[in-house]
């Protein structure tokens, strides 16, 4: 799984492991031991993805000093040639893995802490009323659906790839909605949204909010910096919003964790592509 | 060439994220091994365990009343109401919602027969010790 011996690398075990994901909890009875091996996969598939972006963060240092390419090579013939070519081939790979980084910016790492906040606080709710291994459990899945969201911005690095991710997450999340569709219910929107319910601070509802305000807020600051991004963005803020309401209005159960996999899944595309950095083609093909 | 955002000091996040998969895993692996599966039965083996035991608290409280009428020769304690309850108890369901099979529903009705014989001598038995006494 080494970053320069794969074009894509883990990304076909990421498609699939979302696909399983998600089919698993749709149409399957979801036990405890399902629950784990799945988290097993999650994790050794976030350990090995977080192997390969360390592997090009520690790259990084001799790449951007030139490499040792061109001191090497300049003396045999050709090497102009040869050296314009590697140099052309690794700055591709480079890029991407620098786009791939992207998912460690510090506006995603305070995204997670107050994900994390959030998970926390609600374990902690539920900890009176739940056994050790449900817990576990609750802890799995909210582990499944943050990997979702964190690999997925890692991947959003080419056009190409984030129409791919797009559209099959976007599949998943239109089928997980016509087959949860009964599960709506709307009485709880009324109360969530009182003026009560948000100075309520012994729910953890509320970190809920503050995380979709502080996404929200994240979004449009980048409209305001890149317009050129403004489709992406205006669609994450709508999905986001869609995603909030639907926190609100489904009942919690197995079937609904393959909405939020889907779901926060295609947020992440929207998310790392509001942020796109581009840079000028010709610095490629200078000569030292 | 030049990046906006070198990233190559975030080894803190990458440790983190590392630590917290290798703590997934292992959660994964207990989820697995079932440990901690102190309320995980599920809703059949529940209704199975309730069933059983009641049965085994219905059929200790019938020996102990055959127990004390035949060693004792007391008043038995089936008294008519429990003789009538106990019939209905063990009437064949009527409906042919739990019985399809034509064989099986007769030798459950003979089955049947020969408890509620057994019950009717031991009611009898119990009356001829009482006045006996």
């Amino acid at each position: 799984m080494s970053y320069y011996s794969s074009k894509h690398p883990g990304l076909y075990l990421y498609i699939s492991l979302v696909i399983i994901s998600v089919l698993s909890f749709l149409f399957s009875d979801m036990g405890a031991a399902q629950i784990g091996m799945l988290t097993i996969f999650w994790g050794i598939f976030t350990a090995l993805r977080t192997l390969t972006l360390y592997e090009i963060s520690e790259h990084y240092e001799a790449y951007a000093n030139n490499g040792d390419v061109s001191k090497n090579n300049n003396s045999q013939p050709s090497a102009l040639a040869y050296d314009l070519m590697h140099r052309m081939n690794s700055s591709r790979n480079m890029k991407r893995g620098m786009l791939a980084l992207s998912c460690l910016h510090e506006r995603t790492i305070l995204w997670f802490l107050l994900a994390l906040i959030y998970t926390a606080f609600q374990l902690h709710t539920l900890s009176s009323e739940l056994s050790k291994s449900a817990l576990m459990e609750d802890m799995s899945i909210f582990f499944i659906i943050g990997a979702t969201f964190w690999a997925g911005q890692s991947y959003a690095y080419s056009a190409k790839i984030s129409r791919m991710l797009l559209f099959m997450l976007s599949t998943l999340f239109l089928l997980s909605l016509s087959i949860l569709k009964s599960d709506f219910s709307f009485d709880m929107l009324y109360p969530a949204l009182s003026q009560t319910a948000f100075l309520d601070f012994s729910n953890p509802q509320i970190i809920l909010v503050i995380l979709t305000l502080y996404s929200v807020a994240i979004l449009l600051f980048a409209l305001v910096q890149n317009n050129k991004s403004a489709g992406n963005i205006i669609l994450g803020i709508c999905l986001v919003a869609l995603l909030s309401a639907f926190h609100l209005i489904l009942e919690p159960s197995r079937e609904a964790t393959a909405l939020w996999i889907s779901g926060w899944g295609m947020f992440a595309i929207f998310w790392v592509r509001s942020y796109g950095t581009r840079e000028k083609r010709y610095v490629l093909y200078q000569c030292e | 060439m030049r990046f906006a955002d070198p990233l190559h000091s975030r080894r803190g996040a990458f440790l983190f994220i590392a630590l917290f998969s290798c703590l997934q895993i292992t959660i994964g692996f207990f989820l697995i091994n079932g440990n901690g599966r102190d309320s995980v039965l599920s809703s059949s083996s529940i209704e199975t365990a309730q069933l059983i035991r009641s049965e085994i608290i219905q059929g200790s409280s019938y020996i102990a009343d055959a127990q004390t009428i035949i060693n004792h020769g007391n008043k038995p304690t089936i008294n008519e109401d429990t003789f009538a309850s106990l019939a209905n108890a063990i009437e064949p369901a009527s409906g042919g919602e739990g019985i399809e099979n034509n064989n099986e529903a007769e030798l459950e009705n003979e089955q049947n027969i020969e408890t509620k014989k057994l019950i009717e001598s031991l009611s009898t038995l119990s009356t001829i010790n009482y006045r006996e006494k």
